[in-house]
């Protein structure tokens, strides 16, 4: 089965090494954490492309704290679509059946 | 993964113990973001499928009595142990390259201070450089120092790697608008280095550990010096006849007494292509912003002097547009769809030197790269953004679109450029870098740098760290073993 995110992979490679969106990341902005960015969703999400990585439940956690209010993409220059990776990831975990 | 067993329990359980379960991540969905900064080589590794080299915690404390402990717990267990602040860096100096602890400072971000009588504010480590900006801009403040990477580092970082901005030319470096700071040691004492920076009271603490990139200690507080918002700031833009005459031009506005907040000089292949983009025209020769900032009579006069410096050159002015268009977008070039990633390969192989030696080291570099690497098709441009009174910063970048296939082949390919960059910098009066610092990238190279120096820099590194477990392997210092 193909996985919903490979219609995300731009997003994905436009994210994973790229944090200049951080002061507008209300999930950032909580934590503080390196996880909760376009750039932790977009890189766990790269290793799950790769073959590297699962959709764990912390992975899960992580698709489920985004609250998709696309601040990120208003801030971004390229206005690159980080909801239509989070809900591809989120797409994954219904398929298997593991949604929140 | 460096512990193994009960030992790892038995680490976690301090820690938390220390900072509590939320501020202790272990799971590899949150340790994954410190496999990478913003060094090409980290990227390129996860981007090709390469196994991450991450750290077994990674701790974020809340005060610097939790840093002290933490780095106490370190040297205990004998830990290696990574300070990290945005990870914007581009040398590999935050990698946690040998397992251990990645001591994450983001929580350490409260506006401490601001002395409106003194203009200085002091801020933990960890507070987001854009952040921060903007609480100061609120009161008519600002901390001049606007490097491309603002909206992801912290102040500690800013002053671990010795960054720059673009307004470095008035206002200088971090490591020029520190006044004091409080970091915690590798053996975990918290320091205070005197308040001010000026004195005559023996040898610089301060500047022992500003550049040190988390190998001397952890930054967890700063006192910066600040200005309050100009009035104007206004930049123009000139087309001159080729580099020479540029730097020409920019030595003679330094050693006129001229404060321009901006000098930036594009070599004939930067201004090929930026001329293009900005301003819609085909443009020969070198392309230079100048900007000056201040009250508007300050302002005025310094422009007439300097333009006056222009048209002597032969230059023709373009207007304020380019010059405007660029400080408007002067970050843009960070993000997507702009910002170079893999699978290109490349680098900024920047450096400083004196005025008499700028433009032979310029051109060697250029030569060495271009005819060296011409079956890869390497492009090499350079612009000029750092002026000192003594000499100027060039900023000059290889790119090749097609490196090789194979991640190994790929880093060979990358450290040969670099070598030969760096070498060549060295041999025409130039160090290994101005403000992207040394970390894991350049490391190798600092004792053939330094020469008889050297010794003295790892003699110091002893003393204050005899575990070494303070970043170890970085700037070039012994490897965690």
């Amino acid at each position: 089965m193909t996985l919903a995110i490979t219609g995300a992979i731009d997003v994905i490679q436009a994210c994973r090494f790229c944090s200049m969106c951080r002061p507008a990341c209300g999930m950032f902005l909580e934590t503080r954490r390196e996880v909760d960015s376009p750039r932790g969703v977009a890189l766990a999400l790269d290793r799950i492309l790769q073959g590297r990585g699962e959709y764990t439940d912390e992975v899960a956690d992580l698709l489920g704290r985004c609250d998709l209010c696309r601040e990120c993409t208003e801030f971004c220059v390229g206005h690159v679509d980080v909801a239509r990776m989070v809900l591809a990831g989120r797409a994954d975990l219904a398929a298997r059946g593991a949604a929140r | 993964m460096t512990l193994n067993g009960y030992l790892f329990d038995q680490v976690l359980f301090e820690l938390v113990d220390i900072v509590g379960r939320e501020h202790v991540l272990t799971a590899d969905t949150d340790r994954l973001p410190y496999g990478a900064d913003f060094y090409w080589l980290a990227e390129m590794w996860l981007a090709r499928g390469g196994e991450p080299l991450l750290p077994d915690f990674v701790v974020m404390p809340g005060t610097t009595e939790e840093v002290a402990r933490v780095v106490k717990l370190a040297n205990r267990h004998r830990l290696p142990i990574v300070p990290w602040g945005g990870g914007s860096g581009s040398q590999g100096g935050a990698l946690a390259v040998y397992g251990g602890i990645v001591l994450d400072v983001k929580r350490l971000d409260r506006l401490v201070e601001v002395d409106e009588v003194s203009l200085t504010m002091a801020a933990g480590a960890g507070i987001n450089g854009q952040l921060l900006e903007e609480q100061l801009n609120a009161r008519g403040l600002s901390l001049p120092h606007y490097p491309a990477s603002v909206y992801w580092a912290t102040l500690g970082g800013y002053l671990a790697a010795r960054g720059s901005g673009v307004l470095s030319t008035k206002y200088g470096k971090a490591e020029d608008m520190v006044v004091a700071i409080e970091a915690v040691t590798p053996t975990g004492e918290v320091i205070r280095t005197l308040p001010v920076p000026s004195h005559a009271t023996g040898p610089g603490l301060l500047s022992l550990f500003v550049g040190s990139e988390g190998t001397l200690g952890v930054i967890t507080e700063a006192t910066m010096r600040i200005i309050r918002q100009p009035a104007v700031r206004r930049f123009r833009t000139w087309l001159l006849q080729d580099t020479t005459v540029g730097l020409e031009v920019g030595r003679r506005i330094m050693h006129a007494g001229l404060r321009p907040c901006v000098i930036r000089l594009y070599d004939e292949t930067a201004t090929a292509k930026t001329v293009k983009s900005v301003l819609g025209i085909e443009a020969k020769g070198a392309y230079l912003v100048l900007g000056f900032d201040g009250d508007a009579e300050s302002v005025d006069l310094e422009e007439r002097r300097a333009f006056a410096i222009c048209r002597e050159a032969g230059a023709k002015d373009l207007g304020p547009e380019g010059g405007e268009h660029w400080w408007a977008h002067r970050y843009d070039f960070y993000f997507p769809p702009y910002v170079k990633q893999p699978p290109k390969l490349y680098g900024t192989v920047e450096t400083v030197c004196r005025y008499r030696d700028i433009e032979r080291l310029y051109r060697a570099k250029k030569a060495k790269l271009e005819t060296t690497y011409a079956d890869w098709k390497l492009v090499y441009t350079a612009h000029f953004s750092h002026w000192y009174p003594w000499g100027v910063m060039v900023y000059d970048v290889f790119t090749i679109d097609a490196p090789p296939a194979d991640r190994r082949e790929a880093i060979l390919l990358h450290n040969r450029i670099w070598a030969d960059a760096a070498r060549t910098s060295l041999a025409h009066g130039g160090v290994l870098n101005e403000h992207h610092g040394i970390g894991l990238k350049l490391g190798w190279l600092m004792p053939e740098q330094y020469g008889p120096a050297w010794p003295t820099m790892e003699r110091i590194k002893t003393a204050l760290d005899p575990r070494n477990v303070m970043n170890p392997g970085k700037l070039g210092l012994p490897a965690f073993k």
